[in-house]
């Protein structure tokens, strides 16, 4: 496995987190919040002039974030700059703003690839426990709206200690119910507001046993079906891949170092106030400032950028934490926006999802991640 | 422009679709998106230096001429890869034959 990955003259996508503006309260965002981050909007003007550099460095997709992105009055003429400039786009937004004639616009542009909308529950109680009052019904309208005009919808649910015993209904009401093809699952990270840390935002260990239970038996009947990039599904399948490589005693292959996450050597992110940054898990880390600094220079050679990509070179020996861990040769050390946000630097593996850390949480209780659960 | 696949022979000055976007990405390949359909073509050097050329003013035998700057053995077999090409550029959409009179 070469130490290097391919890197494109300039990136295939860009997230856009085109307004710090949110109508929400979730308890886990990620998103505000988060220390030495200007919130700060970029004007109509600024994020046109984006999109045509964008264009001339040939990206091909862009993601409409926020905070909220139906908030902006202007989003229309920002989505017709998208188009103007030859670029096809998504959008993640919480639904509530996401009206049938929105929909039917938005379809109209030809040009969507798909709405994320995020649900976290089946019933108005379970969903609004952390994203506050009101926002459920909304939601469901939102994926409904979405589904009329045929544009492909994403359902994110965001596991926490709230729904894990609600996640076989809200799958039966995703796929079963609404006719989703499928939905994808992750879980709250450490980044942004500061008051998760009070209240029932993080499973404990136990509980995230209980939801990779959860998932992995819902998983096996609608194979194919539940996404997961991150949260507990992924670490399951991921932890098992790692145990199933160690009795097997062939490692995964290229593991053993910090390869988390070959992001970015793919796309890019602006923050809301027109900052470069390698990802939305990076908030903080300013690559340079979109209209001043050329994308393409930033890319290819803004020091920090160029770090990040080296990172995974770093073998996981080097860390006093992972050595004679059974399963180091099949690590990959896992999200370098984790890690900052946890240990304050890139440059390690991310503690959460460290598989033997995990293992030795469930001892306390007299559990194992290969106990049979069936 | 016009997109008649058929009557595309040596002799046609064809331009490209300015909606699609060419993502050369290295030196060795390149993408040709359509942002309207969301489709991926991927063309070799060859076929990107072919497409640069693709103005609406020169013929394709001239294209074919002009290869032998950049490559080198470019034969008369070239000519009949390049309408193949051509051809199947012309089924996407992706270019079409300039007609000044249009």
């Amino acid at each position: 496995m070469p130490d290097q990955t391919y890197l494109m003259r300039t990136p295939r996508s860009v997230d856009l987190e085109i307004t710090s503006g949110c109508n929400a309260s979730c308890r886990y965002c990620y998103y505000l919040n988060n220390q030495g981050v200007t919130y700060k909007d970029l004007s109509t003007e600024r994020w046109l002039e984006v999109f045509a550099e964008l264009s001339a460095c040939q990206v091909m997709n862009v993601s409409l974030l926020g905070g909220e992105p139906l908030l902006r009055k202007d989003l229309f003429r920002l989505i017709d700059g998208i188009v103007a400039n030859r670029m096809r786009f998504d959008l993640m937004s919480n639904g509530s703003l996401l009206s049938s004639a929105f929909a039917e616009r938005l379809a109209a542009t030809g040009r969507c690839d798909q709405v994320q909308i995020s649900l976290d529950g089946s019933s108005a109680e379970i969903h609004e426990t952390l994203r506050g009052k009101g926002t459920f019904a909304p939601a469901v309208k939102a994926i409904e709206n979405l589904q009329k005009v045929g544009l492909p919808v994403t359902v994110r649910v965001t596991v926490h200690p709230g729904n894990i015993d609600d996640l076989a209904a809200i799958t039966a009401l995703l796929l079963d119910e609404m006719g989703l093809p499928s939905f994808s699952t992750n879980e709250a990270s450490a980044l942004g507001s500061l008051d998760k840390y009070d209240g029932p935002t993080f499973m404990t260990p136990v509980q995230r046993l209980q939801a990779m239970h959860n998932l992995a038996d819902l998983d096996a009947c609608y194979p194919g079906r539940i996404e997961a990039n991150a949260g507990p599904l992924a670490d399951w399948k991921m932890f098992h891949a790692m145990e199933e490589a160690r009795r097997g005693g062939l490692p995964i292959p290229g593991r053993g170092r910090l390869v988390g996450c070959g992001c970015h050597s793919q796309r890019l992110a602006i923050r809301a106030d027109g900052a470069y940054i390698p990802c939305v898990m990076l908030p903080q880390m300013v690559l340079g400032q979109a209209g001043l600094d050329s994308l393409t220079e930033v890319w290819q050679g803004a020091p920090a950028l160029v770090a990040l990509r080296e990172r995974r070179k770093i073998a996981l020996t080097s860390f006093p934490e992972c050595l004679d861990c059974p399963w180091l040769a099949s690590c990959t050390g896992n999200c370098p926006g984790g890690a900052f946000t946890l240990t304050e630097t890139v440059d390690r593996p991310c503690p959460s999802a460290c598989l033997r850390k995990f293992q030795a949480e469930l001892a306390v209780h007299g559990l194992s991640l290969w106990d049979e659960h069936r | 422009m016009t997109e008649t696949t058929s009557i595309i022979d040596l002799n046609s000055r064809l331009a490209v679709n300015p909606n699609l976007v060419l993502r050369e990405e290295d030196d060795d390949c390149a993408l040709l998106f359509d942002p309207d359909r969301g489709s991926v073509q991927i063309l070799n050097r060859s076929a990107v230096e072919i497409w640069k050329r693709l103005d609406g003013k020169r013929s394709l035998a001239e294209i074919v001429l002009s290869l032998n700057e950049t490559f080198t053995g470019v034969d008369e077999a070239a000519q009949e890869q390049v309408l193949q090409l051509m051809r199947s550029l012309s089924e996407l959409g992706a270019i079409g034959v300039w007609d000044e009179n249009a």
